[in-house]
């Protein structure tokens, strides 16, 4: 029997751009085994989150993951509008989709060339990456910002879109339409990238559903799930486009459908745009508070759904706030899609579900003996104090005092 | 005799400085095609200078020595093979001891890498022994009909042969070897779609992980040196070599630019499909190509 090696790839590595940690068990060069380690990038963004008023908490969940700094900010004020029964005027749900949308195809790009990249095909990389750059112009013009756009806000969007930049950001779209029909032509027919990706990778349906993946990684797969459509928002309901799916679930359809669904998302910008043009109305229905209440919001991100959860208790401040993004249901699935693999497709596999770490990141340590959780937040809170007190014991310093109690 | 002695000592600086220039441009023509400025052409020297200034590791005697070896092999390759007029070992065995001492370079790698204990190195070795597998085969076919086709092992003589008519690739019975060659020609000379060994985001480019400081700047040393060396040996078999020296240097020139174009369009492929790859078409053709010049001659 060959010998088992382990490959690490992480925490830090060239194959991805966040920390994270993969280790392959590999024969020769076949894969055999994975372990995903995560958590190098937790911020405790929920527990900020019950520090912040309502309209800081959507610049707070802006900055989870710099790719989808508008689908976490939207399913968060609609998670608010929800628990706060506040109603949005008609206006503000095509701007969302604009934004939203726009974000799609930049994360869609940034993931096409990033699988360039890593089946050593730089060329696509440096192509694509220059076509979105395009995408990213456009949306400091509308937004101001490159990225983090600040555009969303309990009951509205910040900044409306002027019918003077609506003539340029369609001729910016038609701009993008010939270099994105390239790209689906030249991954539809090139062998070698047929070479690389066909029958890669493959997730079955059930798989899918067993995992609970979602976003493109479930499309490719044949599971036709897309909040967009299942829980019309924003103005999904109110325009034309359709669901891409595909059925194969390997590298190559998740490829394919990530490029289609750029395609729908010009078109639904298009049909935004223009009904922009038509529909009047304010862009901020000024919320004065929160009623007490639950709430909770949904967006389909690039990578899948992002759901947000926040219980108001009447003061401005949410008392909770949970935060689920798709990749921690989707990291899970590389562990049935590398099995028996090559190391040279474990890579472009790993990339494939388009791993978003920040998004993801969260804590739980469980006791081995009694399968219990073991590190609860009041665990935490006193090794924080304990930790604090001991600094201050060797640094001689007073300090402020730090006895809040232990909440139970 | 003295000139015999200037041109062992001055043909291996030639190929390094050549070399780096590949390096360079290498660096420089990627990133006009990738719409990128790209880096000043003299890149890999300011490189290898500042490596030589930084502290390195070594893993133990045959770490040092394998990169020794695979420096000197490739040093020793040159005075073989001749660039334009100059081969100032040509009487002493020709094709046959290049093709020994072309195993020095990945077989001296290996060592080095291996001693190094790393599971990344280890794998890119094996994949660069699997790839050398994958085309020598073929390569070995192909200087066989050139061999026998001029009834020569000296390659100064197969070189004479072609100024005295055409070049090989254009002459009828060894056109086939010479397509044959243009196929495994990038997996010579380790590019896309055959970087498979020293693939950056599949093994953190292999054998070379381990390396840093000095023994990186020599690795460097000897990459530069086996792209001008796989070029000259294609150049001077099935390109007709040249009487001098610059018109030498654009032929490598244009057959090195061709190969970067060729990196710039393809993915990388897996170790399987690339020996499939090689296994099937070039040794076909080349054997095809064997078999007619046995014929004809």
């Amino acid at each position: 029997m060959p010998k088992k090696t382990i490959i690490p790839i992480g925490p830090y590595h060239p194959l991805q751009e966040e920390p994270e940690f993969f280790k392959l068990h590999v024969e020769g060069e076949k894969v055999v085994g994975l372990d995903i380690e995560i958590g190098y990038n937790h911020r405790g963004i929920e527990k900020l989150s019950e520090s912040k008023t309502f309209e800081q908490t959507v610049f707070l969940v802006e900055r989870i993951c710099g790719i989808c700094s508008t689908s976490h900010p939207i399913a968060c004020v609609q998670a608010v509008e929800d628990a706060g029964d506040i109603e949005v005027p008609e206006r503000v749900l095509y701007i969302r989709s604009v934004i939203g949308e726009l974000e799609r195809i930049h994360s869609h790009l940034l993931w096409l060339g990033l699988a360039g990249h890593f089946l050593g095909f730089n060329t696509v990389w440096m192509w694509v990456w220059r076509y979105r750059e395009s995408v990213l112009d456009m949306m400091e013009h509308i937004t101001g910002n490159r990225n983090h756009y600040a555009m969303m806000k309990p009951g509205g969007v910040r900044r409306d879109i002027l019918p003077e930049d609506i003539p340029g950001i369609k001729k910016t779209l038609d701009g993008l339409v010939k270099p994105l029909a390239l790209f689906r032509d030249a991954v539809i027919d090139d062998p070698v990238i047929h070479a690389r990706t066909k029958g890669v990778g493959i997730l079955t349906k059930q798989q899918i559903i067993d995992y609970g993946a979602l976003g493109p990684t479930a499309r490719a797969s044949g599971v036709k799930i897309d909040t967009r459509k299942d829980y019309p928002h924003a103005a999904y309901g109110l325009v034309d486009w359709k669901v891409i799916t595909a059925e194969n679930g390997d590298v190559f359809d998740k490829t394919v459908v990530r490029i289609l669904e750029m395609f729908e998302s010009i078109k639904i910008i298009e049909q935004c745009l223009d009904k922009l043009k038509t529909v009047p109305g304010p862009v901020d229905s000024n919320p004065k508070a929160i009623k007490p209440g639950d709430g909770i919001g949904h967006y389909e991100a690039p990578r899948g759904e992002v759901f947000h959860y926040i219980r108001s208790d009447g003061t401005n401040r949410p008392v909770r706030h949970k935060v689920r993004a798709p990749s921690f249901m989707n990291v899970p699935t590389d562990r049935v899609a590398v099995m028996g693999q090559s190391i040279a497709d474990a890579t472009i596999i790993l990339a494939a579900v388009d791993p978003c770490y920040c998004c993801t990141e969260r804590m739980i340590a469980i006791d081995a003996d009694t399968r219990r959780t073991a590190l609860r937040s009041p665990d935490l809170l006193r090794l924080s104090q304990e930790k604090t007190e001991l600094l201050k014991r060797e640094l001689g310093k007073e300090g402020p005092k730090l006895d809040f109690g232990v909440p139970s | 005799m003295v000139a015999t002695v200037a041109q062992c000592v001055l043909l291996p600086v030639l190929g390094i400085v050549i070399g780096l220039f590949f390096l360079g441009l290498y660096r420089k023509i990627m990133a006009r095609l990738h719409w990128r400025y790209g880096p000043p052409l003299i890149q890999p020297v300011i490189d290898i200078l500042r490596l030589f200034f930084q502290g390195g590791m070594s893993h133990g005697a045959v770490f040092d020595f394998g990169l020794v070896l695979s420096l000197a092999g490739a040093m020793a390759i040159i005075l073989f093979i001749p660039f334009a007029q100059w081969c100032p070992l040509q009487g002493s065995g020709g094709m046959l001891v290049i093709l020994y001492l072309m195993l020095l370079m990945p077989l001296g790698t290996a060592l080095s890498g291996g001693e190094a204990a790393n599971p990344n190195a280890s794998i890119g070795i094996s994949r660069k022994l699997i790839l050398a597998l994958g085309y020598e085969v073929p390569l070995l076919l192909i200087l066989l009909s050139v061999m026998s086709y001029y009834s020569t092992i000296s390659i100064v003589d197969i070189v004479r042969g072609q100024q005295a008519s055409v070049w090989a690739l254009f002459s009828w019975p060894l056109a086939l070897p010479g397509i044959a060659y243009i196929l495994i020609l990038p997996a010579v000379l380790g590019v896309r779609p055959f970087d498979t060994t020293t693939a950056p985001q599949e093994i953190s480019s292999g054998p070379l992980v381990e390396y840093g400081g000095k023994y990186l700047a020599f690795e460097h040393i000897i990459h530069a040196l086996s792209l001008f060396l796989g070029i000259s040996l294609f150049v001077n078999l099935f390109l007709g070599g040249a009487a001098n020296p610059i018109v030498f240097f654009v032929k490598i020139l244009v057959v090195f630019v061709a190969c970067v174009c060729i990196n710039a369009v393809f993915p990388r492929l897996r170790i399987e499909q690339a020996v499939s790859y090689l296994w099937k078409w070039p040794t076909a053709i080349a054997f095809l190509g064997l078999v007619v010049v046995s014929l004809v001659k």
